[in-house]
């Protein structure tokens, strides 16, 4: 079985993605993500990465670079939408209060497709008023009855 | 963090404040900043700002959409085709899917207005300087595409201030501006007594009021602005170390501020006091708006983008506080100008300074004698660099020599507009006589002279005949003529007499010069030492005085194959020396004959095979030559037919630069012409008009008739000078069948082609000038291979002339093909180019100038030039002190010297009839240094000849003895 939590750990430092560093806005970014190996395989690896993932996020949030988040975020949509949204609905509202140039949009696109909002396809920069429109979107839903374990 | 718009007023929805402060990680690669102190940073990674942010907000936000970008493309800025790309304007990348990824602004052009360097923020990483595309170590990342674009920002974005000044009257306020960007209107000089008006230039030795308008193109507001001020001398560079601070005083503190500028509005900062040194130099001011100079302050409403960088930050501005305008020359002096020529010289002003600078006559030229050829002022333009070298300025004055003897004096009064400085220049003159030259025509009697020459029914002979006669007919007067002869020793044949009289067939001299040369005949026995006769011509040369040029010109058909040879005087030869080789380059073998010229400032022309088309070649190099040594050019060399009923207008261009010319008609028969100028406003000028004009005539000759005539001709309503003038040939019927019939009785070949072409002719115009034209031939061997190099020299009252002439050369090569070849004007006024001699023989260079005065009227020059190659070429040129004979020399005087001939055995031979003393005496007479040889009786000749026979079989042993006898 392939070791994914080796490549999730590469990911954590962006200059092992391929250009990423170098992108100057979310779309450039998710072009790289695209044409990057270790991106790829964790997307072909579907659901079974989604977990460990989610552990990094909720263990490691505040640390990781922007390029991560966002790649993971990107990740997590591409794998699962619904999931995606489960994991990053939290983690948008706290990074909304002081938003990055990439995770804010990346994760704002994933729950926009998953709520079934307008989103672009191929642009992944989202205006001040969409991304308000998101965290409205988040905040005024009705808490979930509570499940025994958490998602 | 404000709204920010395009300047359409859509709004950048995707502007982003950012935290974040700069990496300091070490990488050679990112872009350096300099702070106020000198200290300087990496710029280094940071979040604070992306490419679009460094492109369009300097380096104070993140831009994080490439919609707002594409809406600043569209609302404030120009497309800019590639090929028009300028330093300054933006570079967009667009990705495969046509969506725009990246930008930065062109760092470095090539000239042709393609992008060669660009600057760009590579998203959260650092700023580089990059090619377009590729580069190393990094490449541009794939993910920006290869999808280029080039843009030019022509407003604003809405929103922010935007502190600047002017770096010269043209800049808009963009980051960068194109050259001269150091001639800033928003830094103000006040020289005392500070009446508040700006001085062009700060005094020297004095405190100097130094203040800055600062302008907002913002829409904003903004406050806490300061000014820096510094200084620096521009010789030392631009670099921030050569600034230097200028020191703050009691209540006027550098950096002077704070203040506040309005939106859209600009503002005058405090002034600082600028104490200057009393000595005169060229000094520059910088000033620096700013609100701090981090750029990584967040806060920072317009941050400083490139410190110390003028052309490229726009809070940044350059101007020239002070400039140098020093006379060079204190005084002018036209010294010994030649009657009628015209000569110019300068006064000179050395200027250290970037800005434009007129310099002009405010009064004068006084005297009368001189003039202003180029004008009364000269302006130099503002300046390519900022640490411009020094420069100068020239205000042109001319004299015309008069009369010999003349002097003249007077003065000039020159102002430079933006010192107020002037200067009084005294100005002298003289007038000398024109020069005048001596020269002896050296002519070849060897007994090859008897030889066909190639023209059917000529031989050599005949060709000089008819070729040296009009040298003689058209030197002018107040020259000096000689002539020696040689074979395999040179002969006097007429002493240097001079000076020469009148053209005309009435001065006795020249008809005594005429005669030689038509009684000059061939020895049949006759060898060849061109030595004898270039020292025969030395040697009369010599003690000639009164001239100002000695020269002779050599003709030969041969290769020297007697002693003297060249190589054995050319060390004595301190005389111009011309040659004309009359035949191929293998029959004469020009080596020492070309060195020989070359090194004496003439040159040797070669006739090669001569046949019917190279009839006048001979003629036309003895009147080249001539027009040479007396200083005077070609304007044009024109050969044909004309027929009886025809008439041949031949134009030419004469202009103000010609002091005289002579229009001259070679034929066989030239009074079978009907010969006439025309001047430039359609007056005829006949043979009868010039006798009755002063300054003009005409003189019949042996082969030649021609007009000389002084410029301008007093002919006509005005008198002729500049312009288009004609020579009109036709054909007196009456003489031309005379012509015909004496020809055909004498059998002559020239009777069968006058029938069928009609009467042939060459045409030569020369001017005494002040447009001069020296061309060479540079060969770098004598061995085919070898490179020829034609090189022109143009000048126009001694000055290059330069972008103003085209110069092409028509070269006939030994196989008598052709072609045009166009000289490159190397350097101010001289051209060349280059060939190579694959085959054997001479290489004709028909050099043809056009061009234009100093006043934009036409001229043409024209000029012969020969080189030649042979197998061979290159060996030493024969030399006296190589030939065996000296070597014999040495063994006769072993061989009949005491130690081998003893008292006894000399008894013992005078009884047997053999005087060894007489012996030794013919020897002793054959071998002395500095002999001619003929001067061996038979008997001598006979023994020289026995010896001689022996010479191959004792050539070992006699090689044993000398080494004995000289170990």
């Amino acid at each position: 079985m392939y070791d994914y939590k080796t490549d999730i750990e590469r990911l954590k430092d962006p200059r092992n993605i391929r250009e990423a560093v170098y992108a100057s806005s979310p779309y450039v970014l998710k072009t790289t993500f695209d044409d990057d190996v270790i991106v790829r395989r964790l997307i072909d690896a579907g659901n079974e990465v989604v977990p460990l993932i989610r552990e990094e996020l909720k263990s490691n949030f505040a640390e990781l670079p922007e390029i991560t988040l966002a790649c993971f975020a990107y990740i997590l949509q591409k794998v699962n939408a619904a999931s995606a949204e489960q994991v990053l609905k939290p983690l948008f509202v706290r990074a909304a209060e002081k938003p990055g140039p990439f995770f804010v949009n990346f994760a704002a696109h994933a729950i926009r497709k998953s709520k079934q909002l307008p989103v672009s396809t191929e642009k992944m920069s989202l205006t001040k008023a969409e991304l308000l429109e998101t965290l409205k979107a988040v905040q005024d839903e009705k808490p979930k009855p509570k499940k025994d374990k958490e998602v | 963090m404000p709204d920010i718009y395009t300047a359409a007023g859509v709004l950048l929805e995707h502007v982003l404040d950012l935290d974040g402060g700069v990496s300091h990680d070490s990488d050679p690669r990112t872009c350096e900043y300099t702070h106020f102190d000198l200290s300087t940073e990496q710029l280094g990674r940071t979040s604070r700002y992306n490419c679009w942010g460094f492109t369009f907000l300097p380096r104070r936000y993140w831009i994080n959409s490439d919609t707002d970008v594409d809406n600043i493309l569209r609302d404030n800025c120009d497309p800019v085709p590639d090929g028009s790309v300028r330093p300054g304007d933006v570079i967009r990348y667009r990705n495969s899917s046509d969506v725009t990824t990246h930008t930065g602004r062109v760092w470095q052009t090539d000239g042709a207005g393609h992008a060669t360097l660009i600057r760009s923020k590579w998203g959260g990483w650092a700023e580089y300087i990059h090619p377009p595309l590729g580069g190393s170590p990094e490449p541009v990342p794939s993910s920006y595409g290869t999808n280029l674009a080039y843009f030019r920002q022509k407003a604003p974005l809405l929103g922010v201030a935007d502190l600047w000044l002017q770096d010269s009257p043209a800049d808009s306020g963009e980051q960068f501006t194109e050259t001269p960007y150091w001639n800033s209107p928003d830094i103000v000089v006040d020289a005392p007594p500070y009446d508040g008006v700006p001085d062009s230039n700060a005094a020297f030795g004095e405190t100097n009021r130094v203040w800055a308008v600062v302008r907002n193109r913002g829409d904003q507001a903004v406050s806490g602005v300061y000014v820096r001020y510094y200084w620096a001398e521009p010789a030392s560079g631009a670099a921030p170390s050569n600034w230097h601070l200028i020191a703050p005083t009691s209540g006027h503190p550098n950096p002077a501020g704070p203040f506040s500028i309005g939106a859209n509005s600009s503002a005058e900062a405090p002034y600082v006091e600028w104490s200057t040194a009393s000595t005169p130099a060229h000094l520059s001011l910088m000033a620096i708006a700013y609100i701090n100079d981090d750029p990584t302050d967040s806060s920072n409403p317009d941050p400083l983008v490139y410190p110390f960088e003028m052309r490229w930050d726009n809070n940044i501005a350059v101007c020239e506080a002070t400039m140098l305008v020093q006379l060079q020359n204190p005084g002018i002096n036209f010294n010994d100008v030649p009657e009628g020529e015209t000569t110019v010289r300068a006064a000179v002003f050395a200027v250290r300074s970037c800005r434009s600078v007129t310099l002009e006559i405010v009064s004068g030229p006084t005297g009368g004698s001189f003039g202003t050829p180029l004008g009364t002022s000269v302006t130099l333009g503002t300046a390519e660099l900022f640490n411009a070298p020094e420069r100068f300025a020239r205000i042109w004055l001319s004299y015309t020599g008069t009369n010999d003897g003349d002097t003249a004096s007077g003065s000039v009064r020159i102002r430079c507009n933006q010192t107020g400085q002037e200067w009084d220049i005294p100005i002298t003159a003289n007038t000398i006589a024109r020069p005048s030259v001596a020269v002896v025509l050296a002519l070849d009697k060897s007994n090859s002279m008897n030889f066909d020459s190639g023209i059917p029914g000529y031989k050599r002979i005949d060709v000089l005949h008819f070729s040296a006669p009009p040298f003689v007919d058209v030197i002018q007067e107040g020259n000096a003529i000689g002539m020696v002869s040689f074979d395999h020793d040179a002969y006097d044949e007429m002493p240097v007499t001079g000076p020469l009289g009148p053209p005309g067939a009435i001065d006795p001299d020249r008809a005594t010069a005429r005669g030689n040369i038509l009684s000059h005949m061939p020895n049949p026995e006759g060898w060849t030492s061109i030595g004898d006769a270039v020292e025969l011509s030395h040697n009369r040369l010599a003690p000639v005085s009164g001239y100002d040029v000695k020269a002779m010109i050599v003709l030969t058909d041969g290769h020297e194959n007697r002693p003297n040879y060249i190589a054995d005087v050319a060390g004595l030869i301190n005389e111009r020396v011309y040659a004309i080789g009359l035949g191929t380059a293998e029959q004469i073998q020009p080596t020492a004959l070309t060195a020989l010229t070359n090194g004496t400032g003439g040159y040797l022309l070669m006739t090669g095979s001569l046949d019917t088309d190279t009839y006048f070649r001979l003629a036309k190099y003895y009147l080249q030559i001539l027009a040479g040594v007396t200083n005077h050019d070609i304007v044009l060399d024109p050969e044909g037919y004309v027929a009886p009923g025809q008439t041949h207008r031949v134009s030419f261009d004469l202009n103000e630069t010609d002091i005289s010319t002579d229009i001259i008609l070679l034929s066989p028969a030239p009074y079978v012409f009907k010969f006439l100028v025309e001047t430039p406003a359609g007056q005829i000028i006949d043979p009868s008009l010039a006798a009755a004009t002063p300054g003009a005539l005409f003189v019949p000759g042996s082969n030649v008739h021609y007009y000389r005539m002084s410029l301008p001709v007093p002919v006509g309503a005005g008198a002729a000078g500049s312009g288009l003038w004609h020579v009109l040939l036709c054909i007196n019927k009456k003489y031309y069948d005379r012509y015909l019939r004496i020809a055909d009785a004498k059998g002559l070949y020239a009777c069968t082609t006058h029938q069928v072409h009609g009467m042939r002719y060459s045409l030569s115009v020369h001017a005494y000038s002040n447009i001069r034209m020296k061309a060479r031939i540079l060969q770098s061997g004598n061995e085919p291979g070898a490179r020829l190099t034609p090189r022109v020299q143009l000048t126009e009252y001694g000055l290059p002339v330069e972008r103003r002439a085209k110069i092409v050369c028509d070269l006939e090569r030994p196989d008598k093909t052709f072609v045009t070849l166009e000289l490159s004007e190397v350097e101010p006024g001289v051209f060349q180019t280059e060939t190579q001699a694959i085959m054997s023989g001479v290489y004709h260079f028909n050099v043809r100038a056009q061009g234009t005065t100093l006043r934009g009227r036409p001229f043409s020059r024209q000029q012969v030039l020969t080189g030649s190659v042979w197998p061979g070429g290159n060996e030493p040129p024969p030399k006296t002190r190589d030939e065996p004979d000296e070597r014999l020399c040495r063994l006769l005087a072993c061989l009949l010297g005491p130690r081998t001939v003893s008292k006894e055995m000399q008894q013992r031979l005078l009884k047997l009839g053999l005087n060894i003393d007489a012996v030794r005496e013919c020897f002793k007479k054959y071998c002395a240094p500095g002999e001619p040889r003929g001067q061996l009786d038979d008997g001598g000749l006979k023994l020289v000849e026995t010896v001689r026979m022996l010479e191959p079989r004792a050539k070992a042993l006699l090689k044993e003895l000398m080494d004995e006898v000289e170990p």
